[in-house]
């Protein structure tokens, strides 16, 4: 509780009249019309259906739709069940397009987490009005996940190819799970369900009127989860539409999300540090794994290496002052073509980011631009290398990547000024 | 006729003597102030680096990337050239005071100009240090950001946005210790107006379709291209 003041008084009083609930789905919209419907329809079904015995409600919180998206949930959904905000752009502090596209979708979701523990329920989930056509009894258990396995927080985990989101695979699943001894598959997903607990804990939190919270809130959420204070977890899920076209050009989602994958390292940077990733628990694991039929999407990556070596030789003055000379040299040897992007040199470069971030070398986001050609020439090295061997080859990649990072991470905390070395 | 000649070196003598021991305690003085100016010069000196230090003036200077350039023309340490340049501005006022305790013609008249230049001094030096600060900062900024959008030229389009600044603190620095005032002020102003003039042709006329697609990118947000393949 506690939070009231977060909500308006007209939402305020529509939660009081929609009573305690079990299950409050909160679904963010902004100029989602053409996918909306058989989204409601299958949450509708899903209210209707498996959960007809839980109290449900619907919050559906727009962004400022002017293509009559708030008229279509309220046609497709059961008035006793809805509740329905307009939250126009113009109390959006910051008018920017965030890689989901939606602006001021973070303060949307505080909304959510903060109904979620005024209602009292057990179950809080957030829905991707973009998502493809779900499945409702997938949804349902999907809704229920953290009520029914205890878990605090749960991320959806859809099947994916090893060959797809290099940006989630190559740099920002990895870092998060090597600071945290544990990782989820999609920590920048755009869906979650979590427990009342976990959403009346962070409603409260200042981490929502940073400017940059509206920018990648997701990777912000997923590495809080990832605490060890939290019961964590991923559900696997069938595919989804999940954006096999940029929602927004590489450089301002790179920017947005590498920024807060630093940015959270940063904040929590005592804390993580402060553990054994040997130690952490496991994530949980919701159902079989599923597959995936969609073939992965074919990158530029003579573009990408084209991109990497004017980089690295544009941006060398300023890539000196986080990376040690050897580093420097090192990638000077791999933009030449005279040596492998291997996953060492690229945990290394990373740790070298975080405590750039950390010890304020640089301002994050400059740090996250600076590693951005760095990026492309590891993740097309990568896509090169693992074009012949399949998925597992990929994947078997990926794996020694988590190595590296783990030893990069023992390296950087061994460092640390007053720290005995740990890690594992 | 010795007698007189005696006279006359006697009266001179005694008048030397006179104004040599009228003219020593003034030289004591003047010593002592001299003295007294070296101990206060190196106390400032270490005072200013203190604060230099207290205040995280390197980092600072480092995190605008101003800390790089100005090892490139040998500060190594900026606290160090600050604690330097307040020595000596200490030392010379000092060396002004004792010259005028001294009696010496014209000191009362430096000192009250250096009195009254110092304060201009002193800004126009913080000028070009916060410029120097934003030239760098901007200089990192225009990089990377055209390095990441692919811009051709991104090294020669941050190099002028420094210049530019530079030049902008440079000029007001000058202005403030009113060296060439007019000269700097028209020089500025005609070269700032020059290369925005040629910025805006080659932007506008040269690079229509370029600027078209750039400001309905821009303005009008357009989505990425569709075959764009997501990194997410």
């Amino acid at each position: 509780m506690g939070h009231q003041s977060i909500l308006s008084d007209a939402l305020l009083e529509d939660l009081v009249a929609a009573g305690q609930a079990d299950v409050l789905v909160g679904i963010p919209t902004l100029n989602d019309v053409h996918t909306i419907g058989p989204v409601v329809q299958a949450i509708g079904a899903a209210f209707a259906g498996p959960l007809h015995r839980q109290r449900t409600v619907l919050l559906n919180i727009d962004l400022g739709s002017s293509d009559g998206t708030p008229e279509v949930i309220r046609r497709g959904s059961r008035s006793d069940e809805l509740v329905a905000v307009r939250h126009p752009l113009r109390t959006v502090h910051r008018i920017s397009v965030p890689y989901h596209g939606a602006p001021g979708r973070s303060g949307a979701l505080r909304l959510v987490l903060a109904a979620a523990d005024l209602l009292g329920v057990r179950s809080v989930a957030i829905v991707d009005p973009a998502r493809g056509p779900p499945d409702p009894s997938a949804l349902a258990t999907f809704f229920l996940a953290p009520h029914a396995t205890g878990l605090d927080f749960v991320r959806p985990r859809p099947p994916r190819s090893p060959h797809e989101a290099p940006l989630i695979t190559q740099l920002v699943r990895p870092l998060i799970a090597a600071a945290w001894g544990r990782g989820f598959a999609e920590p920048a997903a755009t869906e979650l369900a979590c427990s009342r607990r976990f959403a009346a804990a962070h409603a409260g939190m200042d981490l929502w009127e940073r400017s940059a919270a509206d920018e990648a809130i997701d990777v912000r959420l997923s590495s809080l989860a990832l605490q060890p204070t939290w019961r964590a977890g991923e559900l696997f899920t069938t595919e989804d539409a999940h954006a096999a076209h940029a929602a927004v050009p590489l450089a301002r989602a790179f920017r947005q999300v590498v920024g807060a994958t630093l940015r959270s390292l940063l904040e929590d940077h005592a804390a993580w540090t402060a553990l054994s990733p040997a130690s952490a628990t496991p994530l949980a694991t919701l159902g079989s794994p599923q597959p995936r039929t969609v073939a992965p999407p074919q990158f530029p990556v003579d573009d990408m290496q084209a991109a990497f070596a004017e980089g690295m030789g544009t941006l060398a003055p300023i890539l000196a002052t986080f990376l040690p000379n050897e580093t420097m040299t090192a990638l000077g040897r791999v933009a030449a073509g005279d040596a492998p992007f291997d996953e060492a040199l690229w945990a290394t470069v990373l740790f070298h980011a975080v405590a750039a971030s950390v010890r304020r070398v640089l301002p994050v986001d400059e740090v996250a631009m600076a590693l951005l050609p760095l990026y492309e020439g590891r993740a097309a090295w990568f896509l090169l290398a693992t074009s012949a061997l399949g998925d597992e080859g990929a994947s078997a990649r990926n794996t020694s990547l988590a190595d590296a990072m783990q030893a990069a991470r023992a390296e950087y905390v061994s460092q640390l000024p007053g720290q005995a070395p740990r890690g594992g | 006729m010795g007698e007189r000649l005696l006279e006359v070196l006697s009266t001179t003598v005694s008048g030397f003597i006179d104004a040599l021991l009228a003219f020593l305690p003034r030289l004591l003085s003047m010593l002592v102030i001299l003295f007294v100016g070296l101990l206060a010069a190196l106390v400032m000196q270490r005072v200013v680096r203190w604060l230099a230090r207290l205040l995280r003036l390197g980092r600072a200077l480092e995190r605008t990337g101003a800390g790089a350039a100005l090892q490139k023309v040998g500060v190594e340490k900026p606290d160090a050239l600050l604690g330097t340049v307040a020595l000596w501005l200490t030392f010379v006022g000092f060396a002004l005071l004792a010259l005028q305790a001294a009696g010496i013609g014209g000191a009362e008249t430096l000192a009250a100009d250096l009195m009254r230049f110092l304060p201009r001094l002193l800004a126009a030096m913080v000028v070009v240090l916060i410029g120097f600060g934003i030239a760098n900062f901007l200089w990192r900024l225009v990089l990377l950001a055209a390095v990441n959008m692919r811009i051709e030229g991104a090294p020669l389009l941050a190099a002028l946005v420094r210049a530019m600044v530079l030049l902008a603190s440079v000029a007001i620095g000058l202005d403030q210790i009113g060296i060439g005032a007019q000269v700097v002020q028209t020089g500025f102003a005609i070269t700032f107006g020059a290369v925005m003039l040629a910025g805006a042709l080659a932007f506008g006329l040269g690079g229509r379709h370029v600027a078209r697609r750039y400001l309905e990118e821009k303005l009008l947000a357009k989505k990425p291209r569709d075959d764009e393949p997501s990194h997410l």
